[in-house]
């Protein structure tokens, strides 16, 4: 019998959660977007999810693993609890173009503290080609203030090869003998 | 635009990502000598360079195939893409590989002129595309052995075979790139020169670019890191009005800086590392490198997320990660240039045994999917 397993996708709005999911996903994207309207200071995205996005990777054995991007915006913080329950690790993606992205950064680690504990997590750091700074290493300083040491990566959502790296290192930091 | 037979010089992209673009463009004024540009839709262009890696890629290319369907492509992927009528570039791109492939298109259009091609049988396709396959598998593992070297594993207590490991740095265009790269990271602005070389070559830490004269080419620059320098090369800071008059001088192309001395290292050390390294000593990973935009080589994920969980010696990591050895100086000697790594004294193998995931095989086959797109 096949068997369901889910990663998490999380961040802020406009962080590429959705696209980084298609990138991966064996299935169309369900995406729940909708025309923004809540004002969210350097986002600039027409439509924001407001739900959750929904992908999948269909293994060979026919076991599922279901790709879910959490809702961006805070007023949804409650599914996120709910969501990750039984996650295999966390898939952070911060948006370098925003106000204070490092800030993002200390924000989603503390909001996800409890299940990082119990399982992993990594950083994508995306749109760096427009917005260059703040640099990755002000993210390790910051990383390092807090006694972390995470896979940090300046990721391109759309890339395929590029949140697949991302994936892997945080498969390879559950378990670095796979 | 359009026109059959005529130089193939206005190059438009399709799915093709902001920093590749950028890329692109200084490669075109910088090695390809002005000799294609930019522009901004496929109706301008002689010629597409279409990223196969896009989103919702397949419909882009229907789309763009039924709105342009004799335009000379150019297809980028990280997987073998054949498709009729198009020059195929594997990713990850280099400028030799996206030259050669334009030059390519050329010859396509003028083959074009004098006669249709005739559809190829079916099994030629096939033959072609496992051709293809098997080009592009031997382009990997020359990649891998020019990066990794062949060195086979050592016994550490042989001291022959201990001799073989250790290469100096500094004795290499490595040891003053590493200045340089050093010197660079310390400045708030403008650049370190390289002087002595036969083209210059300016370093700007700030804003993590290698500005290399464009007598410079990747081939050249791999060149220069397997012989021993025989003269010292002058590093000297200068300042943003310098670089400015350096860059009305000569035409320079820019280079991602960390990925170019990660190269230099991978080249230069090809499986061995810095004399001086005690094996029996553990790595230290100050921070992991931006593995998106740096050659990953054979384990690297896995060497470095090891060191993340626990400092452990180079011997300990082959060993517990059943893989060779030089996989692993490799990585510790690009990281090491990047000084992303350190070795701690004080410590010797703990042997210890590694946790074991609870779903390790879940795992393993999400690695194996990830790894066979």
């Amino acid at each position: 019998m096949a068997n369901n397993y889910k990663l998490i996708f999380t961040g802020p709005s406009g962080a590429g959660k959705s696209t980084a999911i298609a990138s991966l996903s064996d299935i169309p994207v369900v995406t729940t977007e909708e025309k923004s309207t809540d004002l969210i200071p350097g986002v600039y995205k027409k439509t924001i999810t407001v739900a959750l996005d929904y992908g999948m990777i269909r293994l060979k054995n026919d076991d599922k693993i279901h790709l879910y991007g959490t809702p961006g915006q805070e007023r949804f913080n409650f599914m996120w609890d709910i969501l990750t329950e039984g996650g295999l690790g966390l898939i952070l993606l911060v948006d370098n173009a925003r106000t204070d992205p490092i800030e993002d950064m200390q924000f989603f680690l503390k909001a996800f503290a409890e299940f990082i504990q119990k399982t992993k997590v990594v950083i994508g750091v995306t749109r760096t080609d427009m917005a260059p700074r703040p640099k990755l290493k002000e993210y390790h300083r910051k990383l390092k203030e807090m006694g972390l040491n995470l896979p940090i990566f300046a990721v391109d959502a759309r890339s395929q090869r590029e949140v697949s790296l991302l994936l892997q290192a945080l498969l390879y930091s559950l378990d670095p003998g796979l | 635009m359009n026109q059959q037979n005529t130089p193939l010089s206005h190059i438009a992209t399709v799915g093709v990502d902001k920093q590749t673009i950028k890329v692109l463009e200084l490669v075109f004024q910088g090695p390809a000598k002005g000799a294609y540009v930019l522009v901004a839709t496929p109706q301008q262009a002689d010629a597409v360079i279409f990223d196969f890696d896009c989103f919702n890629a397949e419909n882009q290319w229907k789309t763009y195939r039924e709105n342009y369907p004799k335009l000379p492509t150019l297809i980028l992927s990280l997987q073998i893409k054949d498709v009729s009528g198009t020059v195929f570039v594997q990713k990850p791109l280099q400028i030799e590989r996206i030259l050669k492939g334009l030059a390519k298109l050329q010859t396509f259009q003028e083959i074009e002129v004098v006669k249709s091609a005739p559809a190829k049988p079916e099994n030629q396709q096939i033959r072609d595309i496992k051709l293809a396959q098997e080009l592009a598998i031997e382009e990997k593992e020359k990649a891998i052995h020019e990066y990794c070297g062949y060195l086979e594993d050592i016994d550490p207590k042989n001291h022959d075979q201990v001799e073989k490991i250790y290469y100096e740095p500094n004795k290499y265009l490595q040891g003053f790139f590493e200045k340089a790269y050093q010197m660079s990271q310390e400045q708030s602005s403008g650049g370190i020169w390289v002087e002595g070389l036969s083209d210059p070559i300016i370093f700007q830490g700030e804003e993590n670019v290698l500005e290399c004269a464009v007598g410079w080419n990747e081939q050249k620059l791999r060149t220069m890191t397997l012989m021993p320098l025989t003269k010292k090369l002058q590093l000297t800071a200068i300042d943003a009005k310098e670089i400015k008059q350096l860059e009305s001088k000569y035409t320079f192309a820019k280079l991602p800086l960390d990925n170019s001395l990660w190269k230099v290292a991978l080249w230069t050390a090809r499986g061995r590392i810095p004399r001086g390294t005690n094996l029996h000593h553990r790595v230290v990973l100050a921070e992991w490198p931006n593995f998106t935009h740096l050659i990953v080589t054979p384990h690297a994920l896995q060497i470095t997320a090891l060191w993340s969980a626990r400092p452990c010696s180079l011997l300990e990591t082959a060993q517990h990660l059943h893989i060779q050895q030089r996989y692993v100086f490799s990585l510790f000697s690009a990281t090491t240039a990047l000084k992303l790594t350190t070795i701690d004294r004080n410590s010797h193998d703990s042997n210890t045994d590694f946790s074991k995931h609870a779903k390790r095989t879940l795992l393993q086959r999400i690695l194996a999917r990830l790894h066979s797109e």
